[in-house]
């Protein structure tokens, strides 16, 4: 059985040749075109410890690694309306996107295909896929550069907030401290012979020598507040400006031509269909195949015997 | 009865015999031609047409087959010749293993075998051409091939002769019978082509039954091999299958049906097929591959 396939194969192998080369064709068409490449780029983050032991950038978690904070960091940015603008305007004015139809693409698949990955506990790894290797490239750079503008401008604003708040809640807590010291001053007036200091036996002396005190701690603690809130501030910023450092510039992994391998499976996928399809042709040929071609076979259903085979004669038309 | 042959027709005894020509006898000699030929001229003697029919066809076998003296070296130019049969030795061999496979009456003087096929392009005017050849050099007697393929005829284009002036041509009365003698290593074929073709094969072969030509022949010629039309396709396959002895069926590997050729088996009978030369029978599997199978 397995000689008749084959048989028919080498009789018909031009056609044969010609079949197997549309599946190869195809896959490898497919792995072209649908070819995905993909820019990496690892950045390192150092240890906020490094600038003081309780140093803690604005945001992060104390019971994260710094990679791990700077992946999260850098995943919340690039879904922000702020981020795709600025990539847009980068990948327009540098003239990566050949059309709009593509720069909103890459727009659009920025928050989802754009990733930050910790790889260590002080390395995170960014990287985008994308069908164009420089559209990939000059994101996952700009990417960089957006992260740390925008980062900065986070933290600033951040510190900025926190300033406005401390700095309403000090100057509460003064303007509640010279109340409480005019109140104490008018009832020490009222009542000659009275005393402020911390021996005065009258309890209306100790009440308010008491609120005056609970305010001026207010007042310190807003001060103290408000200073930590502008040293995280500007502390954050430039510790996210001077302890990232790129250590692997962004480049393209993968070959040139099928980029991160990834459409090598639809490829293999499309070679198997059409090899299968190649087989089902043969399959169906030989099935359908009602020819004369085995002696034993043909005496078996005629009942009479082949008494001779020839070979085909070169240069004869057959009569 | 050469005499009785010669004043009917123009058959003379000495022309008569191939031997006289350098090639082999046929069994009965002339004398069995005669009364052959005798019979056929009393059959056509019923018409003045027969009869005409009759005295061309014994003049022109006397033609063929007669002795000329010619000089040394040279043919004589009286007498049409094939240039040579062009099939490989290997070939007329395997054409020799399909006729030696046949089983003829062993007490007839002269075998009829004809060769037919399902359809055009299978083989079956090479293969007939080599059983003859292959007959002709086997059994040394006088081997008579005929075309009588007569809508596609193609004798003219295997030996390289005109196509006009043949078998068809003669039962019409037309012409004499054209009978083309073998090439200088085959003498003793001698090879009747069909003529023009012909819109209307059937009458020809009622005709060759009806006038009993076949039997005319087989007592000049030791073997004789018929060229028959394909038979899937024709209305009139048992007349032509009735010109024969034995039957061969000439199938070209991987191109004829099975059920085509079930068809014209049992449409000739099986009894009467002696069996199928399959043709073209090359394997395309490389020889390396197939003992892996």
């Amino acid at each position: 059985m397995t000689a008749k396939y084959l048989e028919i194969m080498f009789r018909q192998r031009l056609r044969f040749a010609a079949l197997l080369v549309l599946p190869v064709v195809l896959g490898v068409s497919v792995v072209v075109v649908f070819a995905s490449f993909r820019a990496t780029a690892t950045l390192r983050i150092e240890d906020p410890a490094a600038f003081g032991t309780t140093f803690v950038p604005v945001g992060w978690s104390p019971n994260q690694t710094p990679a791990q904070n700077l992946a999260d960091s850098v995943s919340q940015v690039v879904k922000t309306p702020a981020f795709a603008h600025s990539l847009s305007d980068r990948l327009t004015s540098a003239g990566t996107v050949s059309s709009g139809a593509e720069l909103q693409q890459t727009l659009k698949s920025s928050g989802t295909s754009l990733r930050a990955i910790a790889s260590g506990s002080h390395l995170m790894t960014l990287s985008y896929a994308c069908p164009h290797s420089a559209v990939c490239l000059a994101v996952v750079t700009d990417t960089i550069d957006i992260f740390k503008e925008q980062m900065a401008t986070i933290q600033q604003d951040q510190a900025a907030a926190a300033r406005t708040f401390w700095s309403g809640q000090s100057k509460d807590a003064q303007a509640n401290l010279a109340a409480a010291q005019v109140e104490l001053q008018n009832y020490v007036a009222a009542h000659p012979g009275t005393t402020t200091d911390a021996g005065s036996s009258d309890p209306q002396v100790a009440l308010l020598e008491g609120n005056v005190q609970l305010w001026r701690a207010k007042v310190t603690e807003a001060q103290n507040s408000l200073s930590q809130a502008q040293y995280l501030g500007t502390a954050s910023a430039r510790f996210l400006q001077i302890g990232t450092t790129v250590v692997d510039s962004p480049h393209m992994a993968g070959s040139r031509f099928v980029g991160d391998y990834s459409s090598l499976v639809p490829g293999v996928l499309v070679l198997l269909v059409g090899l299968a399809a190649v087989g089902a042709y043969i399959y169906l040929l030989g099935w359908a195949d009602r020819t004369a071609g085995d002696p034993k076979q043909l005496e078996r259903r005629l009942g009479v015997p082949v008494v001779a085979t020839i070979p085909r004669l070169v240069g004869s038309g057959g009569a | 009865m050469a005499h009785r042959v010669k004043q009917r027709g123009s058959i003379s005894g000495q022309a008569l015999d191939p031997g006289a020509n350098g090639d082999q006898p046929a069994a009965n000699g002339s004398a069995q031609l005669a009364d052959d030929v005798e019979h056929m001229v009393e059959d056509a003697e019923e018409t003045n047409a027969g009869e005409e029919l009759s005295s061309q066809f014994s003049q022109s076998i006397n033609d063929a087959l007669a002795r000329r003296p010619t000089l040394p070296g040279f043919a004589d130019p009286r007498i049409e010749r094939i240039n040579s049969i062009g099939l490989p030795p290997w070939f007329v061999d395997r054409c020799r293993r399909a006729y030696l496979s046949v089983s003829f009456d062993p007490a007839a003087e002269c075998r009829v075998l004809g060769v037919t096929s399902t359809a055009y392009g299978e083989g079956k005017t090479s293969v007939a051409i080599g059983i003859a050849t292959a007959m002709a050099v086997d059994t040394k007697k006088s081997t008579l091939l005929i075309e009588c393929d007569f809508a596609s005829p193609s004798f003219y284009k295997f030996f390289d002769i005109t196509e006009a002036g043949g078998l068809s041509e003669w039962l019409e009365g037309g012409s004499r019978l054209r009978i083309v003698r073998g090439a200088a290593l085959v003498p003793n074929i001698y090879v009747i082509p069909s003529g023009i073709a012909q819109s209307e094969p059937a009458r020809f072969f009622y005709q060759l039954v009806d006038r009993n030509v076949l039997d005319g022949l087989r007592g000049i010629f030791g073997n004789v091999v018929i060229d028959l039309p394909p038979m899937l396709n024709i209305s009139y396959g048992s007349l032509a299958c009735a010109l024969a002895d034995r039957l061969l069926i000439v199938a070209r590997s991987r191109v004829t049906l099975t059920t085509d050729l079930e068809t014209i088996v049992t449409r000739i009978g099986r009894d009467r097929v002696s069996g199928i030369v399959l043709n073209g029978t090359d394997q395309r599997t490389p020889s390396w591959l197939r003992p892996l199978l």
